[in-house]
């Protein structure tokens, strides 16, 4: 972990992500204002607002910096180096998305704080944090998967931009079929529960919507080891 | 190290038919070939096995040297050597970091600003830890200054004195290794791997070719 969080550090890696959720907090803020022309912003607002922008772009801001995190060591050909100081594809990927998310997490959590003291009101503080966090730990998630079986990083975020965009209309399509592909989305049915949530003085999601989220990241989870397990050889030979 | 009737095809284009691999320990295997006829790619066989013909005993126990086993350019020399020492023995490392007179190279600089000649200087050190017995070198005095080469070439017969269990293949096309270091001498001629006993004869075919 230790060489990874060194990584992230002289990559500017860290540097970028702070950057990410800044600009995604503004633009959470400044489409209510400059869009729907809201006058008085309610934290409220603000929180659901950034939460939208989080789920609705988020794959597109976060896309670049996880592929580059990890198909760097492609094109730099530092695999080798990797199974010589002992890693394997396993603690290969899953160190990398450890220190990515624990950055995320350190930011998302900077972020709500920071909101939170502004208006005084940390009703909602650990909801939105599980919200935000599950919903960037899906993004590492996939993206880290798809990144890991692409050979380069423009490969990584175009099939990336394509998952995602195959995602919505599905779940466009139909929510009910398709719905478990991408929970977080516009149109699917968790989407208003939570502004119902945000909007109320209840405190927190249902115990169904929440056991959802967990078992949608444990199923992402087990589809990227099954995805690891058979890309064993692939990647050595993509590091070569 | 012995494989008979070795064949390496890849992508449909056959680089060696049917040809008797055998390689000494104690000494440094040179193979010298031409550009493109298959010397990265019978480096990269070592590991990947495309050939069908590389033995898991082999494969388990081959450091590969090259341009595509590079180590992280964006940590310092500081920082790489302290995390390898975590790793491997420590001793090993000074001793290794000493015989390729890593002193002069400033430990707080990142790698990628290195010159080439320090940065191979500490992909051998990296990469000789894992003492493994077959070590595989391709092309590691490529675009180099003088000097490093030198310094290199003079690091590899201390290397293979101290280690003489080791077998070492130095897969180049600068034909100033076979002059600095003394070894076997092979070179790729017609899908096939020949050894020469002399070097000015294995030059002569190498340059007439």
């Amino acid at each position: 972990m230790k060489l990874e969080f060194k990584k992230s550090i002289s990559n500017k890696v860290i540097i970028i992500l702070g950057a990410m959720f800044v600009f995604l907090f503004l633009l959470g803020y400044f489409l209510l204002v400059g869009i729907d022309k809201v006058s008085n912003v309610t934290p409220e607002m603000f929180f659901f607002s950034s939460y939208t922008v989080a789920t609705q772009f988020g794959l597109m801001l976060f896309s670049f910096v996880i592929a580059f995190f990890i198909n760097r060591e492609y094109s730099n050909k530092n695999i080798l180096f990797y199974k010589l100081i002992g890693e394997n594809i396993y603690t290969f990927f899953y160190k990398k998305i450890a220190v990515l998310f624990l950055e995320c997490f350190a930011f998302i959590t900077l972020g709500l704080l920071i909101i939170s003291l502004m208006y005084h009101d940390f009703s909602h503080f650990a909801l939105l944090l599980f919200l935000f966090s599950a919903v960037i730990l899906q993004y590492i998630l996939i993206i880290g998967t798809i990144s890991v079986l692409c050979p380069n990083i423009l490969i990584s975020i175009g099939v990336s931009i394509v998952y995602w965009m195959t995602s919505v209309i599905l779940v466009a399509i139909s929510n009910k079929t398709f719905g478990f592909i991408a929970p977080f989305e516009a149109g699917n049915t968790m989407y208003p529960r939570i502004e119902r949530v945000l909007q109320s003085d209840n405190m927190t999601l249902g115990s169904n919507d929440v056991l959802f989220i967990i078992l949608y990241l444990v199923s992402i989870i087990i589809i990227n080891a099954i995805v690891l397990r058979f890309s064993k050889t692939r990647w050595i030979k993509m590091g070569l | 190290m012995n494989i008979a009737n070795y064949t390496l095809k890849v992508k449909g284009k056959t680089l060696l038919q049917d040809t008797d691999l055998h390689f000494s320990s104690g000494k440094i295997n040179h193979v010298v070939g031409k550009n493109g006829v298959g010397k990265s790619q019978l480096a990269k066989d070592f590991l990947l096995n495309n050939s069908k013909r590389i033995g898991r005993d082999i494969r388990q126990n081959v450091s590969l040297i090259s341009s595509s086993s590079n180590i992280p350019n964006d940590v310092s020399k500081d920082f790489l050597l302290h995390f390898m020492s975590k790793k491997f023995d420590a001793e090993m490392i000074d001793k290794i970091a000493h015989l390729l007179n890593l002193d002069n190279i400033d430990g707080k600089v990142l790698i990628k600003n290195l010159s080439d000649g320090q940065k191979q200087k500490l992909k051998l050190l990296s990469f000789l830890l894992e003492d493994k017995n077959i070590i595989v070198l391709d092309e590691i005095t490529n675009s180099l200054d003088k000097k490093t080469v030198i310094e290199i070439h003079g690091f590899l017969n201390k290397y293979i004195q101290e280690n003489p269990e080791k077998i070492i293949i130095n897969i180049t096309h600068d034909l100033s290794d076979l002059k600095a270091i003394e070894g076997d001498y092979y070179i790729f001629n017609h899908q096939e791997i020949q050894q020469y006993h002399s070097v000015d004869k294995l030059i002569e075919v190498y340059i007439n070719e």
